[in-house]
């Protein structure tokens, strides 16, 4: 291992950014925040993104690792132990001053520190502890901090910083325990799960004790976040989203991010995807995703033991329409707002002006179109006043061809059954170009 | 017919609402136009509107506390948009206010005014307010400022709208501490902010160019270290111009250090 100790913050930024970059999560959300008026930063609920990188993903915070060392062998990771790369640390001061400079320059809405473990979890823990103890009291720096929780550290290290924290995350890694130990033999389920479950408690009690006192420093107010690897170990998506549901709903998580798997260390003991990375697979795992957190699906009703993984070829909104037609169509002027927003084509925004509108006056397609309804896609399922757009088949097969030449599916699959089209597998999926996640995410 | 003619502004187009009221002709019958003229209609009764502060000030209380902060703020959001489509905005909003202030009257709730979205002045209103609300969320992240050798930083932009108070809303509250300069170059407008002072806006600002273009000694590195950054952050195998392009045109890239 190569240690170098003197080395100027150029070569240390690049290394130790470079390193951060696996991390998929950048966001700035979940708190507002005004500036108290003594000091530097703010933060505004939605997020900001600053810039976007060349892969075309959104940045926001300064994204880094305190260090590259490592005492832990994680098979997936860049930084274990056993790789032979250069090693670097910054200093608390080093990470206060770029972010306070970055900050001021508007390059950034915050600080986005992890690290790998250095000495031990309670060591590093600390680490991290001082310097963000240094931004806001020194510094008074108001803007967002995302903070990874190291698993293994003390309860007490880590409710330290989470009252100097905007977000905490755990990763969870991997879905499941016996993929974690595999890969991640320094790891366990309880190490990751109890800090999970410590924050959750922490932020339970901040918000109910918060209400008389606002001055009192909030414990992670814009929640906690994890990360799951897709595609190194084998389980299916069903099974990746069940676990996804499960974090909602017994950890109260704000977000679960998935990372397509990347074979970094050409470790021949994990996959070697020959497409790069699945992002389509990430792609759609991030839509459905979306459709638990806003549109109130199940895992259950999106995938199934028969049915465990995502069609390549159409989103899993309309893959969810398609096997249920016959609850189509629906007549906009009187379905109520869960079931509008089933409606593959009409998004959260669109059905809640939607519900609005009609209440003051009379829709019209052209009326929807201007709401933000993407009619294309919509017609299909839906009436308004009794009347479909222009008379179509609710039928599988004719929907699907129309969607599928919509989404400029190859020629050879738009010519495919909804049945031939459910039969295609993973297999296809690596072969399959980059998709506009931004489009999708939007309006499903 | 009655159109009245007043100065593109804020304060312009309110103070022709002021006036507006005050004639108590029918309002479907009337118009506002800003600027000047360009085709004059027959039957129609032109109004020169001269703009007061005070008249300006009364209509905005009224809509702020009638509509609230909300609508109001649209109102004004939209007011500054420039694109194709807002040629006609100022009526718009006129005809907006209209019908919110009698639903008001009715014992409605006008808060909802821009839920109307059926009705074509609102939804013009809201169109045009989305276009500038979106505009200054993206120079929220896209500004970009330079220290000069005295401290104060710079920051140039090009906005299509005419966005600069809603930029000067956000960095007031999140660089209280710093003196800064924010410079429209499409429409020659200028914030100045002084340390714990709201930010003063100026028309043809007039600035020595030397001043302007003398960078802090420590400028260059910061900016090199950004730029590293912004190198070093990038996936190499996930590599996509064109996703980039779409969450950031181009347009953009001129005002920022990284690009
Ligand atoms: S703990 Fe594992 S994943 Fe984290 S830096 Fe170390 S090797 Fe990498």
């Amino acid at each position: 291992m190569q240690i170098t100790t003197d080395m100027d913050l150029l070569s240390k930024l690049n290394i130790l950014s470079a390193s951060a970059k696996y991390d998929v999560a950048c966001t700035s959300s979940g708190v507002d925040r005004n500036n108290d008026g003594s000091g530097t930063g703010n933060c505004i609920a939605p997020g900001i993104c600053h810039t976007f990188s060349g892969d075309g993903r959104c940045v926001s915070l300064l994204k880094i690792l305190f260090t590259n060392e490592c005492i832990f062998n994680c098979s997936y990771c860049i930084n274990r132990r056993d790789n032979d790369i250069v090693r670097a640390s910054f200093t608390p001061d080093e990470v206060c001053r770029l972010t306070m400079e970055f900050y001021r320059r508007n390059y950034i809405e915050g600080l986005f520190l992890s690290s790998g473990i250095l000495v031990s979890p309670n060591y590093t823990m600390d680490l991290l502890y001082q310097t963000l103890l240094k931004l806001r009291r020194e510094e008074n720096f108001q803007g967002y901090i995302h903070v990874k929780a190291i698993p293994g550290a003390d309860a007490e290290l880590i409710r330290k910083v989470g009252f100097l924290a905007d977000r905490m995350s755990v990763n969870l890694e991997l879905p499941t325990k016996e993929s974690l130990t595999a890969l991640a033999p320094n790891k366990n389920r309880r190490t990751i799960l109890s800090p999970m479950r410590q924050i959750q408690q922490g932020i339970t009690t901040s918000k109910n004790e918060l209400m008389p006192y606002q001055q009192h420093p909030q414990f992670v107010p814009a929640g906690q976040s994890t990360q799951m690897i897709i595609g190194a170990t084998k389980e299916t998506d069903y099974q990746i989203l069940s676990v996804a549901e499960k974090l909602y709903q017994n950890f109260s998580l704000k977000r679960v991010f998935y990372s397509a798997f990347m074979n970094v260390n050409m470790d021949s003991s994990l996959p070697m995807p020959a497409g790069g990375p699945p992002l389509l697979r990430e792609h759609r795992l991030y839509q459905a995703d979306f459709l638990l957190r806003y549109y109130r699906f199940s895992a259950e009703e999106l995938l199934s033991e028969e049915k465990p993984n995502f069609n390549v070829f159409l989103d899993p909104k309309c893959d969810w329409a398609i096997r249920h037609l016959e609850l189509y169509p629906v007549e906009v002027t009187t379905a109520n707002y869960n079931t509008l927003l089933r409606v593959p084509g009409i998004g959260v925004t669109s059905a809640k002006r939607i519900m609005a509108a009609r209440r003051q006056g009379q829709l019209s397609y052209p009326a929807l179109k201007k709401m933000g309804v993407v009619l294309k896609r919509a017609l299909f399922f839906i009436t308004l006043g009794g009347r479909q757009m222009y008379p179509t088949r609710i039928e599988e097969d004719y929907i699907l061809r129309n969607l599928l030449s919509d989404a400029k599916a190859p020629l050879e699959v738009q010519q495919l059954s909804y049945r031939q089209l459910s039969l295609f597998d993973d297999m296809m999926l690596e072969s399959k170009g980059q998709n506009d996640v931004h489009e999708c995410l939007q309006e499903l | 017919m009655e159109i009245y003619v007043c100065e593109n502004t804020l304060e312009g187009v309110f103070s022709a609402i002021f006036c507006a009221y005050a004639d108590r002709h029918p309002h479907s019958d009337n118009k506002i136009i800003t600027g000047s003229v360009k085709n004059y209609e027959l039957f129609a009764n032109y109004v020169p509107v001269t703009t007061k502060q005070e008249h300006a000030l009364r209509v905005s209380r009224r809509l702020y506390n009638t509509l609230g902060g909300e609508v109001f703020y649209d109102l004004c959001a939209a007011l500054l948009c420039e694109t194709s489509y807002a040629t006609e905005v100022a009526d718009a909003v006129y005809h907006t206010v209209v019908l919110g202030l009698s639903l008001a009257r009715q014992g409605k709730d006008g808060r909802h005014i821009l839920e109307h979205l059926t009705n074509p002045y609102v939804n013009l209103v809201f169109r045009c307010a989305r276009q500038t609300k979106h505009e200054a969320r993206q120079f929220y992240g896209f500004l970009r400022f330079r220290e000069l050798s005295n401290g104060v930083l710079l920051a140039r932009f090009h906005p299509n709208n005419n966005i600069i108070t809603m930029l000067v809303e956000h960095f007031d509250n999140r660089l209280p501490k710093e003196a800064y300069i924010i410079y429209d170059a499409t429409h020659d407008i200028a914030a100045l902010h002084h340390p714990h002072q709201p930010s003063i806006l100026l028309s043809h600002p007039e600035f020595e160019q030397e001043a302007l273009s003398s960078y802090s000694e420590q400028e260059q590195n910061y900016e090199k270290l950004w730029k590293q950054f912004y190198e070093s952050i990038a996936i190499e195998s996930r590599i996509n111009p064109a996703l980039r392009q779409s969450n950031m045109p181009k347009r953009f890239w001129k005002d920022t250090v990284e690009l």
